[in-house]
């Protein structure tokens, strides 16, 4: 069976918490289902309302939320409010939804934040997420670890390096400079993993730097790889096209961090 | 001014509303290639006009076959060729309130070179309509009084290149809708120049006949219509026309197309469309194209084509739809005449990952080849910015 959306809007409603774009009920819907952790009383606007009654064409259902906005009602009935006239969510859902609020909002600080950059990661929103971890990362390993997570899905690789040599300073885990490790050899400062472990052992290092070379034999052989040859392969106009769409992306993140 | 302009294989004619004069010249064009002027029609074909240097008069099978013309040193394809007629021939007119051009063929490759160069001289929609001689047809008969039509109304069109079968059937089925369907028949087509003979005029008649006796049924007639220029010397077809009189009123109009084009331009214009009729010609769609699908938590049936819509003109057949589990998608497309349903599953492509949470959103297209071939595609559209769209799509050729 398929839900019917209609036709496709392509007016898009910035989402300032996430820093991202939804362009339908049931992106909304999904968003404020899974993500809810990221959504703070200011997430019901004015605009909010004005763009389910004029992109979305919902008139009923902008008309309901600004009545319960307006009356100040609670931001848990609104949202529930919003998934039940999704078109997306059936009852069942929306009672588990209920339920997931309630345990959210009885955790406690650290992890509630914890939560919020993981859903930020997981919408690979790295600045916003490192901007949550930051908030607990002094003396709370798993948002050290986050954080280096976030640097190196930036290539921040140097960044990564010393959360991860600092977690591993606290935990003395060999995995964790293994990792460690892997950053400094991508940010071209091998060496300095002596400032973390100066007794550390030649073998592994040697067994580390294996495992390096593997890996680059490995994906060097992967579909994407080969996937880049071919667009070498079409020519020049479609590589044009193709680097040009790159570097469009690569400048609105470029752009983004400056 | 209201105008109707018909094109047959080798002539264009153009009436305008209320007017009993047709214009009609062929439907060619000319170049000058030294002043680089264009000319249309007889203008173009006239060899007394030293100053056209190129003349195209396979305009419409060039039309037919996307071919392309030289003309001096530059190749023009049948677009381009199509836009300069039209922009020549309209430039003509002053005040034009709307033209209707109508052809015999139900077949996009005319209908849509057609359709540009209207767009291309007037900028808008709203001016201009391109379509079949069945719509023609159908105008005019709705031009008349209710008695006009109380049975069957027929019309034999016989030009150069074809002689056609029209005739308006109207009925009412269980559901209470009521249907004016244009039925038609083609024969061989018969040259002209047979009528130069004795022989051969003697030959046309028994045709005539013979495939008079072949389209009309034991029903009740009220009038038959006698269009193109095979019926413009009426001394030949006498047995067909001893047989023809014998079941109906026969009235002849030799240019009853660009007549009835103009009216059709006049039914647009005052909005003069029966809305509990559902119109079924060879340029409107045949079938009802569903989809069951969850709307607001409840299964229900959503028309995603609906009969009776000129299936060359429907825009943005696009719809969006989000998976919940199975691979497939069924789409079910109901013969509006026949009543017979026939179910189309389009399956998912391979290599896209079907995720848990309902985020698998694709768009449906429909897009008409031709009055009974609709392809269907099916695009990934990933999930917004939440999950990135694999570009995988898939279309399935459905025969209607």
């Amino acid at each position: 069976m398929v839900i019917y959306c209609g036709k496709s809007n392509n007016n898009p409603y910035y989402i300032k918490e996430a820093d991202l774009n939804i362009k339908s009920i049931q992106e909304l819907a999904y968003f404020i289902y899974n993500f809810a952790i990221l959504i703070s009383n200011s997430f019901i606007t004015k605009n909010l309302i004005l763009y389910i009654d004029n992109s979305l064409k919902l008139p009923r259902l902008a008309s309901d939320i600004n009545e319960m906005f307006n009356k100040k009602a609670n931001l848990t009935d609104i949202l529930t409010h919003i998934l039940a006239n999704s078109n997306f969510y059936n009852d069942e859902e929306i009672g588990q939804f209920r339920m997931r609020l309630v345990r959210l909002l009885s955790l406690p600080e650290e992890d509630y934040i914890l939560r919020a950059g993981d859903k930020l990661f997981q919408l690979r929103k790295y600045e916003k997420a490192i901007s949550q971890y930051s908030k607990i990362s002094k003396g709370n390993d798993l948002a050290l670890m986050r954080l280096a997570f976030c640097y190196a899905k930036l290539q921040f690789y140097e960044n990564a390096a010393n959360y991860l040599g600092e977690l591993y300073r606290r935990t003395r885990d060999i995995d964790i400079l293994r990792e460690t490790y892997y950053c400094l050899k991508l940010n071209g400062t091998v060496d300095r993993i002596y400032e973390y472990d100066m007794n550390i052992n030649e073998t592994i290092l040697a067994d580390w730097e294996y495992d390096i070379v593997s890996r680059i034999i490995k994906v060097r052989k992967s579909d994407e790889m080969k996937e880049i040859e071919d667009i070498f392969l079409m020519g020049s106009s479609y590589i044009k096209d193709n680097v040009q769409s790159r570097i469009k992306i690569w400048k609105e993140k470029y752009r983004f961090i400056g | 001014m209201i105008i109707g302009i018909s094109i047959d294989e080798n002539n264009v004619y153009v009436n305008s509303l209320g007017d009993s004069n047709v214009l009609s010249f062929p439907f060619a064009v000319g170049r000058n290639l030294s002043s680089n002027s264009w000319f249309i029609g007889e203008d173009a074909k006239n060899e007394d006009i030293d100053n056209v240097d190129i003349v195209i008069d396979k305009l419409f099978y060039i039309m037919g076959t996307d071919g392309t013309a030289r003309i001096g040193e530059t190749p023009y394809d049948a677009k381009e060729l199509t836009r300069v007629f039209f922009s020549n021939l309209l430039s003509k007119f002053e005040n034009i309130e709307y033209v209707t051009v109508t052809i015999r063929q139900s077949n996009v490759k005319y209908l849509e070179k057609i359709k540009f160069a209207m767009q291309q001289f007037f900028g808008n929609e709203d001016k201009y309509k391109v379509t079949t001689y069945s719509e023609a047809f159908v105008s005019y008969i709705k031009s008349k009084e209710k008695s006009y039509y109380s049975n069957i109304v027929s019309l034999f069109d016989f030009t150069e290149k074809a002689l056609t079968y029209y005739e308006l059937v109207r009925y009412v089925d269980d559901n209470n809708i009521e249907y004016w369907k244009v039925n038609t028949e083609e024969h061989l087509a018969l040259p002209l120049d047979l009528l130069s003979g004795d022989a051969g005029k003697k030959v046309c008649d028994k045709i005539l006949f013979d495939f008079a006796k072949k389209c009309i049924k034991e029903e009740t007639y009220n009038h038959i219509i006698l269009s193109g220029l095979g019926f413009e010397d009426s001394s030949y077809y006498r047995e067909f026309m001893t047989f023809v009189c014998s079941i109906a009123n026969v009235e002849t109009d030799v240019y009853f197309f660009s007549k009835s084009s103009a009216l059709l331009s006049n039914d647009v214009i005052n909005d003069n469309f029966e809305k509990n009729v559902m119109l079924i010609t060879d340029a409107r769609t045949t079938a009802s194209i569903r989809m069951n699908a969850i709307v607001n938590q409840t299964k229900t049936k959503i028309e995603l084509i609906k009969p009776g819509e000129e299936w060359f003109n429907l825009k943005d057949n696009f719809f969006d739809v989000i998976l919940e589990d199975d691979r497939e998608i069924k789409i079910e497309i109901l013969k509006v005449i026949e009543r017979v349903i026939k179910e189309v599953p389009i399956a998912i492509p391979e290599k896209i990952e079907l995720r848990k949470d309902k985020t698998n959103l694709f768009e449906m297209g429909f897009n008409f080849v031709e009055q009974n071939l609709v392809q269907i595609s099916l695009a990934d559209k990933g999930f917004g910015e939440f999950y990135e769209s694999s570009k995988e799509s898939t279309s399935k050729p459905v025969e209607i």
